[in-house]
C-alpha cells in the first residue's frame, strides 16, 4: 500500500471520527424515541428502514427541505450564527478522546484519536464550555420571552454545575498525576480494582450528576422545559438551524459519555484481558459509552423534573461542598497511602 | 508539541466546513414562502406583546460573579493536583517531587479558603434563587394595582388593535361598495 502524507492521514482521521460522532448522535436521536416508546409500552418509529434504523437519515433530509424563519424582531446576524456556535464546540471536544490504542493506517502508525494533547482533559473542558455562547446568543437574539428565559436558565445552570464537574475531574487528575486523558485511561488499565469508579466513587457520582446538568438533560432540562417555555432557547428556530442545536445537544451527550468512560471506567480496557487488540478495545469503549448514553434515557423516564430553585440549591449547597470535600479526601487518602 | 495543536486546527476546519456546508446546502434546497404572520415572535398563538429585550431582575449576576471567582481559584488547583502524586512518592522530575506531606497541607489551606468563601456567600443568602423579604411581610395592594404600567400598556395595545380592526372593516366595506 502506498504511504500517504501525514496531513492526509489527519484529514482522514478527522473525517472518520466526525462520521462516527455524527452516527452516534443520529442513532442516539433514534434510540431516544425508541427507548422512550418501549418504556411507555409503545412501538416507536418503525417505518423507515428495518426497525426504523434509517429514521435519523430521513430526519436529516427533512430538515434540509424545511422552510426557515428568522423572526422580524430578532437580531439576524446573531440569530443565524448561534446554532453553529452551539454545535461546533460539542463536536470539537471529541478530538482528544482516546478511543483505542495504536493502529497502522496507510503506512503511518497513529493512535485512534484525532490527537493526544498533554492537557487533553483541560481541552475538553475549555472547548466544551464554549457551547454556552451558542445557547445564550440564540436565546437572546430571538427576542422572544421563552427563548430569553430558557437561555438564562441554561447559562445559570451550566455555570453552577461546571464547578463541581471540574472539581470531580480534579480528583481523578490527582489520582493519575496527569491531565492527559490517555495517561489517565492507561493508569487504570492493569486491574479493574484500579478503575477510578472504585477508587473515587464519590467523584464518579458527582460527575454523573453534573454530566446531566451540563448537557441540559432530564431531570435538569430547564433550558427547554416544554410545559413552561415551549422550546426554551430554540423556540424560534426551524429547519437546519434547529437541527444544529439538536446535533450539538446529542454530540455533547456523546462527549460527556466518552469522558465518563475514560475518566472512571478505564477507557477501552477489558478486565482479565490486558493485551487486547485495538478492535476489542474500541468495542469495549463503545459498550461502556452506550451504557452512559442509555443512562440518560433511563433517568429521563424515571425521575420527574426539578424546580429551578431546587436545581440551584442542589448545585451550590450540596454538590459544590461535596466536591470540595471529595478533593480533600482524595488528597488525604493518597497521603495516607490508601489510594 | 505544537504539531498536536495543528491537528486540532485541521479537525476544527473540517468541523467548520461540515457545519457551513450543511447550512449552505439547506439554503439552496429549502423553499422560501414566508408570510408576515410567520415572522412574528411566537407567543402561543396570541398577538405578541412588546419585546423580550427589557430590563428585569434575572436573579443571576451574583451566581455568575461567584462562578468567576471559583473558576479562577480552581484553575490554580490544577497544577497542585498534577504534582500531588509525585510529591507523595518523593521521586520524579516534576516541580513538586519529594515535598511530601507539605503538598497536602498547602492544598488543604487553599481548599479551606475556598470553602470559607462559599460559606460567606451562603450566609449572605446570595445562593438562594428565591428571594424572601422577611423584614417586610407581603401586603397585597388595593385597587391601585390596576395602575400597573404593564396592565395599562396592555389595555392601550388592545384599544389600538380594536381601532385597527375597525379601520380594516371600514376599508373592506368601502371597497366592496365601490365594486
Amino acid at each position: 500500500m502506498p504511504e500517504l502524507p501525514l496531513w492526509l492521514v489527519w484529514v482522514i482521521k478527522a473525517a472518520v471520527i466526525y462520521g462516527a460522532l455524527l452516527s452516534v448522535a443520529g442513532l442516539m436521536s433514534l434510540a431516544e424515541r425508541k427507548v422512550s416508546a418501549w418504556m411507555q409500552y409503545r412501538i416507536g418509529p418503525n417505518r423507515v428502514g428495518p426497525f426504523g434504523l434509517l429514521q435519523p437519515l430521513a430526519d436529516g433530509v427533512k430538515f434540509m427541505f424545511k422552510e426557515e424563519l428568522v423572526p422580524a424582531g430578532a437580531n439576524p446576524f446573531l440569530f443565524r450564527i448561534a446554532p453553529a456556535l452551539a454545535a461546533l464546540p460539542a463536536m470539537l471536544a471529541v478530538a482528544v478522546i482516546p478511543f483505542a490504542g495504536e493502529i497502522e493506517l496507510f503506512g503511518q502508525r497513529t493512535t485512534l484519536s484525532v490527537t493526544d494533547l498533554p492537557i487533553s482533559s483541560l481541552y475538553v473542558l475549555a472547548v466544551g464550555g464554549l457551547g454556552i455562547y451558542g445557547i445564550i446568543l440564540g436565546g437572546w437574539s430571538s427576542n422572544s420571552k421563552y427563548s430569553l428565559l430558557g437561555s438564562l436558565r441554561a447559562s445559570a445552570q451550566m455555570v453552577s454545575y461546571e464547578l463541581s464537574l471540574i472539581l470531580s475531574i480534579l480528583a481523578v487528575v490527582a489520582l493519575s498525576g496527569s491531565l492527559d486523558l490517555r495517561v489517565i485511561a492507561d493508569a487504570q488499565q492493569a486491574d479493574a480494582a484500579l478503575w477510578n469508579i472504585a477508587r473515587a466513587p464519590l467523584a464518579f457520582l458527582l460527575f454523573v450528576v453534573c454530566m446531566f446538568a451540563e448537557t441540559n438533560r432530564h431531570p435538569f432540562d430547564f433550558a427547554e422545559s416544554e410545559p413552561e417555555l415551549v422550546g426554551g432557547f430554540h423556540t424560534e428556530y426551524s429547519a437546519m438551524r434547529f437541527a444544529l442545536f439538536f446535533l450539538g445537544e446529542y454530540c455533547a451527550m456523546t462527549v460527556m459519555s466518552c469522558l465518563a468512560t475514560v475518566l472512571f471506567l478505564a477507557g477501552g480496557a477489558i478486565p482479565f484481558w490486558p493485551d487486547a487488540p485495538w478492535w476489542a478495545e474500541l468495542a469495549s469503549f463503545l459498550v461502556k459509552m452506550s451504557a452512559f448514553l442509555f443512562l440518560y434515557l433511563w433517568v429521563r423516564w424515571t425521575l420527574p423534573r426539578f424546580r429551578f430553585d431546587q436545581l440551584m440549591r442542589l448545585g451550590w449547597k450540596v454538590l459544590l461542598p461535596l466536591a470540595l470535600f471529595n478533593l480533600f479526601a482524595t488528597a488525604a487518602l493518597m497521603a495516607a497511602g490508601v489510594l | 508539541m505544537y504539531f498536536d495543536y495543528f491537528t486540532v486546527l485541521v479537525f476544527a476546519s473540517v468541523g467548520l466546513a461540515f457545519v457551513f456546508a450543511n447550512l449552505l446546502i439547506a439554503s439552496v434546497l429549502r423553499p422560501q414562502r414566508t408570510q408576515d404572520e410567520g415572522l412574528e415572535t411566537y407567543e402561543c398563538g396570541e398577538v405578541t406583546i412588546g419585546e423580550a429585550w427589557i430590563q428585569f431582575d434575572i436573579r443571576y449576576y451574583t451566581v455568575a460573579l461567584v462562578y468567576v471567582v471559583f473558576a479562577v481559584e480552581i484553575a490554580f488547583l490544577f497544577p497542585w493536583a498534577i504534582v500531588l502524586k509525585e510529591a507523595y512518592a518523593g521521586t520524579g522530575a516534576g516541580a513538586g517531587a519529594g515535598i511530601g506531606i507539605f503538598a497536602l497541607i498547602e492544598g488543604v489551606i487553599f481548599l479551606a479558603v475556598l470553602a470559607l468563601g462559599l460559606a460567606y456567600v451562603w450566609a449572605k443568602g446570595d445562593l438562594d434563587w428565591v428571594l424572601t423579604y422577611s423584614a417586610q411581610p407581603y401586603q397585597p395592594a388595593g385597587r391601585e394595582s390596576s395602575n400597573l404600567p404593564l396592565v395599562q400598556e396592555l389595555e392601550k395595545e388592545q384599544e389600538r388593535l380594536a381601532e385597527e380592526r375597525k379601520k380594516a372593516a371600514a376599508a373592506a366595506a368601502s371597497s366592496e361598495a365601490a365594486a
